[in-house]
């Protein structure tokens, strides 16, 4: 651990990335599961403009009542209605809160709602300062705040004795300048968006329960009145949780991440490849890693460590070395599914069933998939702190590209062999197929129609946005542009200008056509094989001019002479059905067994072009390899001379039993 | 009365009856038809044009999903209906087999006097048939239904083999008594399936090992011949779909045809110089014959 805290004694961010520091001592009452706690925090203003105000987060206040913004929009957004559901309230509430003269803010302190009005909603407080705070200037409050647990919803809550404790405490708001506070109610589709700062947490709870947390534990203090008291530190993190359970319910397994023994080879060497860089400086170093699984879960502690390692192996070669010491996973048990798949600084969230632990279900990648994920957003969420309100995007689609990036280099390595891989970068693809009306990305959070509809735009269409991007400037580009945009705004706030502007700067080319469309714009990607005609070369007919005079034209060759001659002229008509204006490669087969390739930048609707061939075109193919993930209307691509075919005369049945199976490991 | 099941006997029986094998063979094709010609209708054009090498699979599924997606109400409509029809088809077939064969009076197995035999008592093997269906979805599923509690984990394993191996016990068992219990049902008198069925089981249990020979010879390889074309996709692939399916249509016959008790003889012409009888005497001396 020493080396690892030297490590980040090596890596101190830029000093101003600092701005939001908390330390809190806070017990849990596992019977009630209330948490009481005293709070200090540290806020300074990095901006060049002074604020007289700050504004608090009181995300349990989200589950205070069925008529909060987060539960209205749930209940309505989400096919799951969260008032039909039996649970305990949860609430927090702010006891005193102190200014650093010692003057009483309590009467300052106001709820607002400034997303939709409701009064019933209060999850976010607006206190007023005594004094304005000047850039560069730093303020000290301390509050004492009694917190109510609900029952495990979103993320945060408990179930029996099992306490996931996320988004507990009152939490400041983010401060952009000229642009003022980002100051969003809790949302049902919304996470969250907070500045970088140190945490010193104190936490006491029963004395044998386990306790896995941000940051790593720097004293534990001995057991008194069943009571144990263990301390977590955290720096340059921008949020903190911890989860809490007795030992005959969750039991924690100590492990680590060993760079010689977890990186495969092979993408050592593509990392090598596809960023030009030297294998020192893709050196990774050696982390610990902490897994809290209930005891039904054991079974399947391996894969999920093995996931992790995959994780950090594929996201610290590609992405840059994960920065901090040791990396707590937690697997939910049953019953508290829903603080599953969630990401934390440090900390994050699994998830399985006690039958993935069995065939059929153990060939499901689902877990692998998961962890993945949850692993990427250490990158994209926890590193690279974009606003989730406004741009959940930047988070959830950049970690699913690199989720499914990863996942195909796990199956075309067969790095865990007993799932049955399918073809993820498909999967996306099936599911924006799937929809009926063009997606659009760039919106906030709890804009969208739906939990479906924000899940395509954010994760799925992003995804596959970036994957057509790699297509279309190579994996190279793709790659240096991505390691670049996270080296570049690691601890800061990168936005949607950020990242084009460094895909785009890595490229060499103006990449922002191409995002107005792909994300923030809703058109959609379509192309098509409009027609093919062939037709022999005409008889020359008339006269002809030789350079003096006119003469009658020489009688062409006879048809059979045509035919003798092989010689054909092909119409050839393409078609962009879609909006998305994008250059696109064609395939031209002939039947004497030649190939070229020609790219139509599709600016126009349609074009035609007229080849001339020795022999008949057998097979036009556009976009041969795939590129543009984003298109997923296909069957038109393709054109054949023959259309007899070899194909199974019940190829739907076929068909059916492989969708069948695509299904089952998919969502098993 | 149980028979005794004979996997020899079966399939001489269905070779005897080659008519209803290929009846079988024939309109159990012919149900799905229309489903199959939807699809080739509309999708088929689409699917024309696709590369002769194929296709990867993750694109092979997108354009699949793309062809498929706006046929898929009429297809369910028509596959559910055709499942409809091959049910309604093989209860048909199986009534008029039982029934022609417990005739005496019957000789030679013309389809239509097959047929003719299973229609009016088409109900009675329906309901056999659906309670079959209805014993295999409860029975089947009963056995996972631990698997949604909070079992502990020690369990798990136990409760997954016990799941598999009751499912096909009770899918095996369920269908022997069908099968035997139809061939009870064409006995004259009876009408219950419940009771038909339950002697069937009664009898499945009694004989288990001669029960199960006709299912390793004739039932499996049957099915597997179902699904056989569909995995071969070489050179003649229709002709090859045809001839297997036409053997399993004959499988299915010689299982069914193997439990099947022998014939009944057609009772001795009755000679008009012999007296009628029996005959019973009464406190009265009159004679009169006993319906």
């Amino acid at each position: 651990m020493l080396a690892a805290v030297g490590l980040l004694e090596a890596e101190v961010p830029p000093p101003d990335t600092q701005i939001a520091s908390y330390e809190i001592d806070v017990i849990l009452d596992p019977e009630t599961h209330r948490l009481e706690a005293t709070q200090r925090m540290r806020w300074i203003n990095r901006t060049e403009i002074a604020t007289d105000e700050i504004y608090l987060h009181l995300y349990l206040n989200a589950f205070a009542s069925s008529e909060t913004t987060f539960m209205r929009e749930r209940d309505w957004r989400t096919p799951r209605r969260a008032t039909s559901i039996k649970r305990t309230w949860g609430w927090i509430r702010v006891d005193r809160l102190s200014f650093d003269d010692g003057s009483d803010l309590l009467p300052a302190m106001e709820f607002v709602r400034p997303d939709d009005g409701n009064e019933d909603d209060f999850s976010l407080a607006r206190v007023s300062l005594p004094r304005s705070v000047e850039p560069g200037g730093v303020i000290d409050l301390e509050l004492d705040f009694e917190a109510q647990l609900p029952s495990v919803i979103a993320r945060s809550g408990f179930t029996g004795d099992f306490h996931f404790v996320a988004q507990w405490f009152p939490k400041i708001a983010v401060f952009r300048g000229e642009r003022g506070w980002n100051n969003h109610q809790y949302h049902a589709l919304s996470e969250y968006f907070a500045d970088f700062g140190s945490y010193l947490v104190e936490i006491t709870v029963p004395d044998d329960w386990v306790l896995g947390a941000t940051g790593i534990e720097v004293r534990r203090s001995q057991p008194e009145n069943g009571q144990q008291t263990v301390v977590y530190r955290a720096e340059r993190v921008h949020d903190f949780a911890w989860c809490t359970a007795p030992p005959d319910l969750m039991e924690v397994i100590e492990a680590d991440f060993e760079p010689g023994r977890d990186v495969p080879a092979a993408w050592l060497d593509r990392a090598l490849g596809l960023l030009g860089m030297g294998a020192a400086e893709l050196e990774l170093p050696p982390m610990e890693l902490k897994l809290l699984v209930p005891k039904q879960q054991r079974k399947l502690a391996p894969r999920m460590l093995r996931a992790v390692r995959l994780s950090v192996a594929w996201f610290g070669l590609l992405y840059g070395a994960y920065p901090y010491p040791q990396l707590t996973i937690v697997s939910p048990p049953l019953g508290a599914r829903e603080a599953g798949g969630m990401e934390y600084p440090t900390l994050f969230t699994t998830g399985a069933d006690r039958l993935d632990a069995h065939p059929p279900f153990s060939m499901s990648s689902d877990i692998e998939a998961l962890t993945v994920h949850e692993f990427g957003h250490q990158y994209f969420q926890a590193l690279l702190a974009s606003n989730e309100f406004e741009d959940a995007w930047l988070d959830e689609g950049l970690t699913s590209y690199a989720e499914v990036s990863c996942m195909t280099a796990v199956a075309a390595d067969n790095l865990v062999p007993e799932i049955e891989a399918y073809d993820y970068w498909s999967a996306e693809r099936l599911l924006l197929a799937a929809q009926s009306l063009p997606v659009t990305v760039g919106r906030k959070a709890w804009e969208y129609r739906h939990g479906a509809a924000y899940s395509l735009a954010s994760y799925t269409k992003t995804a596959l946005a970036l994957r057509t991007l790699e297509g279309l400037i190579g994996p190279e580009e793709m790659a240096r542009g991505m390691r670049t945009y996270f080296e570049r705004f690691r601890f800061r706030h990168p936005t949607a200008r950020d990242l084009v502007e460094v895909l785009s700067e890595v490229a060499d080319r103006d990449l922002g056509p191409f995002f107005d469309q792909a994300v923030f714009g809703d058109v959609v990607a379509d192309w098509a094989v409009l027609s093919v005609r062939h037709r022999r070369p005409p008889s020359k007919q008339g006269f002809a001019w030789n350079g003096e005079e006119w003469h009658p034209a020489e009688g062409h060759e006879s048809a059979d002479q045509a035919a003798d001659g092989a010689e054909w002229i092909v119409d050839l008509q393409l078609a962009r059905r879609g909006e998305f204006v994008g250059p696109v490669e064609v395939e031209l087969k002939w039947s004497d067994g030649s190939a070229e390739r020609r790219t139509w930048g599709s600016e126009t609707r349609w074009v035609r072009w007229e080849l001339e061939g020795s022999s008949r075109l057998q097979e036009v193919v556009i976009d041969p390899d795939g590129v543009w993930a984003l298109e997923t209307r296909r069957a038109d691509n393709y054109w054949r001379d023959d259309p007899a075919n070899a194909d199974h005369p019940l190829w739907w049945v076929r068909g059916t039993f492989e969708f069948a199976k695509y299904l089952f490991l998919r969502w098993s | 009365m149980a028979s005794r099941p004979s996997v020899a006997t079966g399939f001489r029986r269905a070779t005897r009856f080659h008519r209803v094998v290929a009846a079988v063979w024939l309109l159990s094709i012919l149900v799905f038809v229309p489903a199959h010609a939807i699809v080739q209708m509309t999708a088929g054009p689409a699917r024309a044009d696709l590369p002769s090498g194929g296709l990867d699979t993750g694109e092979g599924l997108v354009v699949f999903f793309e062809i498929m997606r706006p046929i898929v109400v009429p297809l369910v409509v028509s596959l559910t209906f055709g499942c409809f029809l091959f049910i309604a088809w093989w209860v048909l077939w199986h009534a008029g087999a039982v029934c022609w064969w417990l005739d005496p009076e019957t000789d030679e197995p013309h389809l239509a006097q097959v047929l003719g035999h299973g229609l009016p008592r088409w109900w009675r093997f329906a309901r056999l048939a659906l309670l079959g269906l209805v014993l295999q979805a409860v029975g089947a599923g009963a056995p996972w239904l631990p698997l949604l509690t909070d079992v502990e984990e020690r369990f798990l394993l136990p409760l997954l083999i016990f799941g598999c191996v009751a499912t096909v016990v009770v899918t095996l068992f369920v269908w022997l008594a069908v099968v035997r219990g139809a061939w009870l049902l064409g006995e004259a008198g009876r009408r219950s399936a419940l009771l038909a069925w339950v002697r069937g089981l009664k009898a499945a249990i009694r004989q288990p090992l001669r029960s199960l020979l006709p299912v390793l010879v004739w039932a499996l390889p049957g099915l597997a011949l179902l699904g056989l074309p569909l995995v071969y996709n070489g050179p003649a692939a229709m002709l090859f779909l045809l001839a297997a399916w036409l053997i399993s249509a004959l499988c299915w016959v010689a299982f069914f045809f193997s439990f099947a008790p022998a014939k009944p003889k057609p009772a001795p012409p009755v000679s008009p110089l012999e007296p009628p009888g029996p005959y019973v005497t009464t406190r009265f001396p009159t004679l009169h014959r006993e319906d």
